[in-house]
């Protein structure tokens, strides 16, 4: 490249950004083409993770386009063929977490809390009669570490070991938020069903 | 079945929803629950809750203005790699082939002074001293500062070559000066249809010159009104400054002799002591050989 060349970028990064869309457009179609083609299609798995993760669906939209612009600044780092979907929930996860702490700046969970022996223990079985939209208000009130480990394991079918990738924890962690989230999903349905008189009698679950 | 094997086999049942564990440690949670209702029902019913949530949780999906909203933010950032490399590496790049650039036209003289500028360079800084002095110190601007010397400096053959009759000038400055100088260039060379025996001398930065002229018709340090600002050895030593040059000079029968450097005053003084005497004596014993 020429020392003319560098200096018009230095000089005016617009000019250049202009200039090159006239010579090299096949580049850049074709790179908004691929992201377009692999990025794109998530974009629904994404936004209801994000909106059930911050429990809003406004602050989720802003969430999911900060988390596509990330994505495609760095698209170029993201290497074809391999996981794309995983790559963007990554980015997601990300961004939630900044958000979370500009909002509220609340101190994330303790190791130690996360401990439990949650699973080893019978719940009562979901009553049919439920709504979804039951089931989200009652998923709604899981603590959101948890509830983004249910959301990214029964909803978006990710491997525990993509999901220790996504959020940035060991897959022991996943484990243990994974079962204490459901069994605090199951709990509070069973509280919801038991005030509508459904499932009355199946008691607070027997432990084994 | 034993309340041991039913705990051991909870622990393990989310795993075994979410297909994740190994071959056989699933088999072995799949033959239990062939043969225990309890775990079985409770396999049921986490299944059922995924399946609910799962269902309820799709049913959301995102505004449809939000893609158009993602894609215009994509398209107006369209090129993602290269603007952070423009923002970061271009300029760096761009400083470093201009320093470059810079470099080898100076090494090829470009960005050198001119000969004018060169000569109101020299008017500007020598207009307060005596003409006398200007003599002296325009060989060295001229000829030491502003001519850059070749890394390869002559030898002393090529420098007794140089200087013809004054050949024995080279050994005996090696000798007077201290010991952290050298000699650098010995020549003679002329300047404003002026001819002078030059030598230099560095150290570091320090860039000195003994500069030495045929006295003309009526030059002389005295008649210019000028005090000798030291009387050593029975010579009458001269000094004068110009900006950040110092000189000092001396006048024999038949030369002026210039000590011009970039050192402090006395340091410059010091040096023309060092040289003066045996400088003198050389040249009362040439014949006048300088035109």
């Amino acid at each position: 490249m020429s020392a003319l060349a560098l200096t018009g970028c230095l000089v005016d990064d617009r000019i250049s950004r202009e200039h090159a869309a006239g010579p090299r457009p096949a580049t850049d179609r074709e790179t908004a083409d691929r992201f377009q083609l692999e990025a794109m299609p998530h974009l629904n798995d994404l936004f209801r993770t994000a909106t059930h993760t911050l429990g809003d669906r406004t602050q989720a939209e802003d969430v999911v386009q900060e988390a596509y612009l990330q994505a495609w600044k760095s698209f170029h780092r993201f290497e074809s063929g391999t996981n794309c979907r995983a790559w963007l929930f990554g980015i997601l996860f990300n961004c939630i977490h900044h958000h979370r702490r500009k909002l509220f700046r609340f101190p994330l969970l303790k190791p130690n809390e996360e401990f439990l022996e949650a699973n080893i223990s019978y719940t009562p079985p979901l009553p049919d009669r439920l709504s979804d939209g039951e089931i989200l208000a009652a998923l709604d009130t899981v603590p959101a570490d948890y509830r983004a480990v249910v959301l990214l394991v029964d909803v978006e079918e990710f491997a525990y070991k993509e999901v220790a990738g996504i959020l940035g924890v060991p897959i022991g962690t996943v484990m243990s938020r994974l079962s204490r989230g459901r069994k605090m999903l199951r709990e509070r349905l069973a509280d919801v069903a038991r005030s509508y008189g459904i499932g009355e009698g199946s008691g607070k679950g027997e432990t084994a | 079945m034993s309340d041991q094997t039913c705990l051991r086999i909870l622990g393990l049942l989310d795993s075994y929803l979410d297909h994740e564990l190994s071959s056989d440690v699933a088999l072995e949670v799949a033959n239990h629950l062939k043969a225990c209702d309890r775990c079985s029902r409770e396999l049921d019913a986490r299944r059922v809750l995924v399946n609910r949530l799962r269902g309820a949780v799709r049913s959301v999906s995102a505004a449809p203005g939000l893609q158009s909203a993602i894609c215009e933010s994509v398209r107006s950032n369209l090129q993602p790699s290269r603007s952070r490399f423009s923002r970061t590496a271009l300029p760096i790049a761009a400083a470093l082939l201009a320093c470059l650039s810079a470099a080898v036209a100076y090494r090829l003289g470009y960005l050198r002074f001119t000969k004018s500028s060169q000569e109101s360079y020299l008017a500007s800084i020598s207009a307060p001293i005596p003409d006398i002095l200007r003599v002296g110190l325009g060989d060295h601007v001229h000829c030491a500062v502003f001519r850059a010397f070749s890394k390869q400096h002559p030898t002393p053959a090529e420098m007794a070559q140089d200087l013809g009759p004054y050949k024995d000038l080279a050994p005996l400055v090696s000798k007077s000066i201290p010991g952290d100088y050298r000699l650098e260039m010995a020549h003679q060379c002329r300047y404003h249809a002026r001819r002078f025996v030059h030598l230099t001398m560095r150290r570091g930065f320090t860039l000195v010159s003994l500069v030495i002229s045929r006295r003309g018709d009526g030059e002389s340090f005295a008649r210019d009104q000028f005090l000798p600002a030291l009387t050593e050895s029975g010579i009458d030593l001269y000094q004068g400054s110009a900006q950040r040059f110092q000189i000092s000079g001396f006048q024999t029968h038949d030369y002026l002799v210039y000590v011009v450097s970039n050192l402090g005053r006395q340091d410059n003084l010091n040096m023309m002591l060092a040289l003066a005497p045996s400088v003198a004596s050389l040249l009362e014993s040439i014949p006048g050989s300088a035109s």
